[in-house]
């Protein structure tokens, strides 16, 4: 039992409850879990990331390492929150992290004895690294499963996260980031502009470091409560508390991350605004001292944070251990609140004479050049050692000193990372020890402690100035804000003590990042490995890389890695800070974008008919196509080659409206077209469609489909359910920036038409009996012919095509229309045995025939490469002419496509292998192709599959093997033509 | 979040456009040299600095734009229709 409730500070006496580890404890309302844990004596909170070591409460703000837990329970548990950030709740449910079964008695903390036999401990430094090199047997059998168990943080609920968040775009014109005396200075300032401001806190309460302060200095207190009333009635500004602003992007962009109690979780606030002000802060940094992780060890402006705005002392006896002026204030609060002070220890070889005087007024005995060189006790801190330091750096006589709260302060450093994001590189400030960005530019100020301006006055008229200056730009006028008469002195008067001198054996329990258990030596093991980039030096560590990003840990660690290597801190540099800077739950970034609404889905005007006859889906890009429609238990195998071969000797009707369609209008279409694509469209009829491949710059394919001429200038093309949008924005620039003087519109009317691909040997007489007014005999509507009806006012299309290799028919019907006529054609098709088919069966069709889809037009292949070189017209240039001549491109050897049949039919060939000339798979072997696309031919009654060979056409008749050495097969396979189904088009064309 | 000002629908976020291509080269003659050809589609400048190139407004009006943007900051300071010219490149080249 250490902390307790001392009095109120800025709480009420509002009583709530809730739980730790089970246990029933009561909070006061406005208690974060950290102090109200500390209220009920509670030292140690939980086990460390590797050693489990005892942690407690080392700080009162977003720079928590050593109080993380896991909050709620279930799918609502959060792992790793800091319990300085996490307000008590009525019934909260809190439990310590890392340590079984108790963080008292915790049996993993075998590894802090291991850490200390071992110089170079199995999770020093690297740990990750090393342990990958160790023989794969070793690390499956044994480190990885000796590591999973020992180390991390907390753990992730099994089960899927309930709770809802939310996305908020938003705009101002001045954001304000930091709700401390120079950021409320700067919103109260830029409101009386009248422009739109908004003010950022990561705390629940604003006010920053007059928060530290206690309530009875009336005039600051005051000062505080009148600049927040007088933003709250300010219509222009809105007040943001709970949220962190956790990165600042391009063109002023800011994300916060803010934390609500209600039905939604956290809302993730994207902010763009035009004048930022980071007025973001300070962080005191720790000594670096041995077991300065123990639970009592606490950093002085924690402990005065505690006190006086929580009431809540951290400790019943403290010593107060500094290297600056500002810790004083502490000591003092404690001892004027009645709690002793058993000593200062400072170690700065010059004493500032007003805080000595005030000491000795006080009797509080301060011992001067001293350092705190180990803090001692079995959980939590009992004593510490105290040893003067001498002139040559070494250590003289120690002594021991009775405290549970070692109250410590190793300086200040400003809040970069705001700053930073924005690519201004932060340098060393020497006079405050620490680095600051000097950042008064055209749309971003940073003021205050942030700035490196400590001085309570001083902060507050620079973020007024800047917040004017910010307004100024934007043609409005700030306001004047009321400096307070009671000041307070920013100067630290510091001394630099980046750790304290320590035998070797010592250092590693000097730690340096507490949360991720990084300690003085581990730096020095990372230098001594050649880790001479403080970027290196973070990752080989872990370093700066937990919750708090660094911001207690990096400078002293980066003054250390200057000290081993001889140079001073400047030229050592500081690592780039990148967002986000604090925890951003994923929730909060995915928004109500989960589920179902990960992505929208396309679905096709016959969707529903398609569900209702319980198709079997497959994802195409954002559509769900029926993969089959399985009768009674059929297997997908069993299904589509039932689909296929009934198409093949009836009909079946397929939902082919994912197609892009595009409308070309205008005089020039034909021209256009013509360049558009390889081959001629000028010449193409009215009422006539044609097959058209369209190349990019390079020469590769782009796309193909069939595209009809609806009238002189007037065309209708469909692409690829792939390329859909791809080839409308090509059409688009190319009409646009290319030929700008071609008189032409394009526009999707993919949305506009359902279409459907009806085909089989009975899919004339179907349409015959489903239109009855309209002809589609040989001669009224040929191959390739398009024909034009009605269907209940409805303008019907109907294309004379085929994908199958049968005789076939696309009908697009406005999309209205669509699950009508859909279902009109299915009963007109009765009599000939109708069935829908699936994109599977489709797939068996098309290869069959030797079709080329997607698999096949990979963005690789050429015209030569698909056999299809003779469709290029000479008589006009086309987009890709030029580049299709390259010498690589038109090298004879290039794979190209043929038909693959298993030798023994019953094999399957599986798409991805590797086509090669052996009867087994040797090392040195040369890869002679690949396998596109296979399946099952009803029609072959064997296995096919169409694939991309060396060579190709000059190797009809060969066998060869396909390789598919995942799966350990080896498949003789057959060269064939890729046209399997009927070569000469008699089914499709002659009848 | 990137802000383009596109002239036909007003200021919107960078999410509604899609980048197209270099808009500092034009497509040669058909006739020309198989070399012009590939300097033409794969010769790039690789510009650290202002750079002038196409975008689409593709979730807004389908526009194709001329966008003047800094590879370094990022920053937008000019954007027209296809065949206008940023003003600083008129007064440079005039
Ligand atoms: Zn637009």
């Amino acid at each position: 039992m250490s902390g307790f409730r001392s009095h109120l500070g800025r709480l009420n006496d509002e009583q709530i409850s809730f739980s730790f580890n089970g246990q029933s404890l009561s909070a006061r309302a406005g208690d974060t879990v950290a102090s109200a844990l500390l209220a009920n004596g509670i030292e140690v909170v939980g086990r460390s990331f590797k050693y489990h070591r005892p942690r407690g409460v080392n700080s009162c703000g977003a720079e928590e390492s050593g109080a993380l837990v896991s909050v709620g329970i279930g799918a609502e548990q959060e792992p790793n929150v800091r319990a300085t950030m996490q307000l008590v709740t009525e019934g909260l449910q809190v439990s310590s992290q890392n340590c079984w079964p108790s963080p008292q008695f915790d049996l993993l903390a075998i590894n802090n004895f291991v850490g200390s036999l071992f110089p170079s401990s199995p999770l020093a430094a690297g740990f990750y690294y090393k342990t990958f090199m160790w023989p794969a047997k070793f690390w499956y059998k044994l480190y990885e499963p000796a590591i999973r168990r020992a180390a991390g943080m907390g753990k992730v609920p099994d089960q899927a996260d309930k709770a809802a968040y939310d996305r908020i775009n938003s705009f101002y014109d001045i954001a304000i980031i930091g709700g401390g005396a120079a950021g409320l200075s700067a919103a109260l300032s830029a409101a009386q502009s009248g422009l739109r401001i908004v003010l950022m806190d990561e705390h629940a309460t604003l006010g920053g470091q007059l928060l530290h302060l206690p309530k009875q200095q009336q005039d600051l207190e005051q000062w505080r409560q009148n600049t927040i009333a007088s933003l709250q009635v300010a219509d222009n500004v809105t007040i943001l508390t709970n949220t962190v602003c956790w990165g600042r992007f391009d063109g002023n962009t800011l994300a916060a991350h803010e934390v609500i109690d209600g039905k939604v979780r956290h809302n993730f606030h994207k902010i763009h605004a035009e004048k930022i002000i980071i007025a973001t802060g300070a962080i005191e940094r720790p000594l670096v001292f041995t077991n300065n992780d123990k639970p009592g060890v606490m950093l002085a402006s924690g402990a005065r944070k505690l006190l006086n705005n929580y009431g809540v002392a951290a400790g019943r006896q403290m010593v107060l251990f500094t290297n600056n002026d500002s810790a004083y204030k502490t000591a003092f609060d404690y001892h004027d609140q009645g709690l002793p002070v058993a000593a200062i220890i400072d170690s700065r070889e010059s004493r500032s004479e007003h805080l000595f005087e005030a000491c000795q007024q006080r009797g509080i005995p301060v011992h001067q050049y001293s350092v705190v060189t180990k803090a001692k006790g079995w959980h939590g801190v009992r004593s510490v050692q105290v040893s003067e330091l001498k002139d040559d750096g070494t250590l003289g006589a120690s002594h021991d000193i009775t405290c549970d709260l070692v109250a410590h302060s190793g300086g200040w450093s400003p809040q970069v990372q705001m700053a930073s994001h924005g690519g201004t590189p932060p340098i060393y400030d020497e006079q405050i020890t620490a680095f600051v960005v000097d950042q008064q530019a055209a749309d971003t100020w940073s003021v205050g402690a942030a700035q490196g301006q400590f001085g309570l006055q001083a902060g507050i008229k620079q973020a007024m100035v800047a917040a004017q200056a910010a307004c100024q730009a934007l043609a409005c006028q700030g306001g004047e804000v009321l400096i307070p008469a009671e000041d307070i002195n920013g100067e630290l008067n510091i001394e630099p003590l980046w750790s304290v001198p320590a035998p070797s054996k010592q250092k590693n329990k000097q730690f340096v990042d507490i949360q991720h258990d990084v300690t003085v030596a581990d730096i020095g093991l990372a230098h001594k490995e050649g880790f001479i980039s403080v970027e290196h030096m973070k990752r080989y560590t872990t370093l700066g890389m937990a919750n708090d990003q660094g911001r207690t840990a990096n400078v002293n660690a980066l003054a250390m890695m200057a000290g081993h290597l001889e140079q001073s801190i400047t030229a050592t540099g500081t690592t780039r800070f990148r967002p986000p800077i604090a925890p951003v739950s994923l929730g909060s970034i995915a928004g109500r974008e989960v589920g179902e609404h990960v992505r929208p889905l396309r679905r096709t005007p016959m969707q529903e008919w398609h569900e209702r006859q319980g198709a079997v889906f497959v994802e195409a890009g954002l559509f769900r196509r029926p993969q089959y429609y399985p009768i009674g238990n059929e297997t997908l195998d069993q299904a589509y080659v039932r689909e296929a071969a009934h198409v093949r000797t009836k009909v079946g009707l397929c939902d082919v409206s994912s197609l892009g369609k595009i409308e070309i209008v205008g005089p020039d279409s034909a021209v256009f077209l013509d360049r558009i694509y390889v081959n001629l469209f000028s010449s193409l009829p009215v009422n006539k469609a044609r097959y058209g491949i369209m190349l990019r710059e390079d020469g590769h394919i782009y796309d193909d489909g069939t595209t009809s001429r609806l009238a002189d200038d007037r065309f209708f093309m469909t692409t690829t359910t792939a390329k859909a949008g791809a080839v409308l924005s090509h059409l688009e620039r190319c009409l646009e920036i290319d030929w700008p003087e071609l008189q032409v519109r394009v526009s999707s009317v993919s949305e506009h038409w359902a279409a459907m691909a009806l085909a089989g040997p009975q899919s004339r007489a179907t349409l015959q009996l489903a239109f009855p007014e309209m002809d589609f005999s040989q001669a009224a509507l040929p191959f390739m012919g398009l024909a034009h009806g009605k269907y209940q006012g409805s303008p019907l299309r109907i294309l004379r095509v085929s994908f199958s290799g049968e005789l076939a028919y696309e009908v697009y019907v406005q999309a209205d229309h669509g699950e009508q006529v859909w279902q009109h054609i299915m009963a007109m098709g009765q009599p000939h045995d109708i069935i829908p088919y699936g994109l599977e069966a489709l797939g068996t069709l098309r290869i069959e025939k030797g079709h080329v889809t997607g698999a096949e037009l990979d963005g690789r292949v050429t015209l030569a490469d698909v056999n299809m070189q003779r469709m290029a017209s000479k008589k006009k240039w086309f987009v890709g002419q030029n580049l299709m001549q390259r010498e690589g491109l038109q090298d004879p050897k290039r794979p190209c496509l043929v038909g693959l049949k298993a030798v023994d039919p019953q094999q399957a060939i599986p798409t991805g292998a590797i086509l090669v000339n052996e009867n087994k798979l040797v090392a040195g072997c040369d890869k002679q192709g690949w396998v596109s696309s296979m399946t099952y031919s009803p029609a072959l009654e064997g296995f096919i599959a169409l694939g991309f060979l060396t060579s190709g056409q000059k190797r009809i008749g060969e066998t060869i093997y396909a390789a598919y050495p995942l799966q350990g097969q080896h498949i003789p396979v057959e060269v064939v033509s890729s046209h399997f189904y009927d070569p000469d088009n008699i089914q499709v064309k002659d009848q | 979040m990137l802000r383009i000002k596109c002239p036909y629908c007003g200021v919107r976020e960078h999410t509604e456009f899609t980048y197209g291509e270099d808009a500092n080269r034009s497509l040669p003659d058909p006739d020309a040299s198989l070399e012009n050809w590939n300097n033409y589609v794969f010769a790039r400048q690789n510009v650290a600095g202002e750079h002038l190139e196409y975008w689409q407004h593709t979730l807004g009006c389908r526009a194709w734009l001329k966008v003047q943007r800094d590879t370094v900051t990022h920053d937008i300071t000019w954007t027209g229709l296809p065949h206008e010219t940023p003003p600083q490149q008129k007064e440079a080249s005039t």
